[in-house]
């Protein structure tokens, strides 16, 4: 029998040992696995394209920027689990609301873009693509934070 | 539904019990990531991968790399449902010694592994 180093696995000090080490690794793991600035600030700066996309005035234009920005979104988070070599599993409930939060304030604000383009001037809608890359930005970064905690506390 | 303690003598081994419990929380990792993350060698990660394989704990796919200049490919790891259980009633069980229970722990005993998709 490969012997494990431990003296009685029945051990309540092992025992110990042993789930700490497992959340030792997990934290690790996590810290390996965070999104570097640049993919979180890659990722607001399409959300914010798509939100300024009613200053073109084509709907096939629009419905065009949509499409690539979609696109480019999946790419960056695709490359960016390629590059960690982790294929994360469930981000949490926590996280999985607030990207859902984050995705209602990003429609409401291309809604905002659209009422500024057609009734005021399509420079206005720099306000409402301002405001998406603030929000998408630190959405991102918690979004990152909230499934990274989830793993560190084994959920 | 409560995971019932079951003390694994596979999985029990300390790195074996590290390997799995990195793979527990993710979907997959590559063969690199727990090498570095678990600080072992090639050879002794891959031999600690081969009996959680053999035990129908892990389950391993390849592909190709395309930053990688040679023909080398990528090895990702999963643990299987039934590796998850298992890990899951062998912390249960660590967790139950922990807290003081000191009986004698149910062990799970070797049986026929359950066919394995690569």
């Amino acid at each position: 029998m490969e012997s494990n180093g431990r003296t009685d696995p029945r051990s309540g000090s092992e025992a110990r040992r042993a789930l700490h080490d497992l959340g030792a690794d997990r934290a690790t793991l996590a810290e390996r696995i965070a999104v570097p600035w640049s993919v979180h600030a890659l990722l607001a700066l399409l959300a914010a394209v798509f939100v300024a996309s009613p200053a073109v005035g084509s709907n096939v234009t629009r419905n065009t920027v949509f499409v690539v920005v979609l696109v480019l979104m999946l790419g960056v988070f695709a490359d960016a689990e390629r590059r960690s070599r982790v294929r994360r599993g469930r981000p949490g409930t926590p996280a999985v609301a607030l990207a859902v939060g984050v995705l209602v304030a990003i429609v409401v604000l291309f809604s905002v873009s659209l009422g500024l383009a057609a009734s005021v001037n399509v420079w206005w809608v720099a306000l409402p693509a301002a405001a998406c890359f603030a929000i998408a930005l630190a959405g991102s970064r918690a979004y990152d934070h909230l499934s990274r905690r989830a793993l560190r506390r084994g959920h | 539904m409560a995971t019932e303690p079951v003390f694994d003598l596979i999985i029990h081994a300390p790195m074996r019990l590290r390997l799995c419990g990195l793979l527990r929380h993710v979907d997959q990792a590559e063969f690199s990531v727990l090498r570095d993350t678990l600080a072992l060698s090639d050879a002794s990660l891959s031999k600690h991968l081969k009996v959680l394989f053999d035990a129908g704990y892990v389950s391993t796919t390849k592909t190709g790399s395309p930053a990688r200049g040679d023909a080398r490919r990528l090895t990702w790891v999963q643990l299987t449902p039934h590796g998850r259980r298992a890990f899951d009633g062998h912390v249960a069980e660590l967790q139950r010694i922990s807290d003081g229970h000191t009986d004698s722990p149910t062990t799970s005993q070797p049986v026929d592994t359950p066919s394995r998709s690569a």
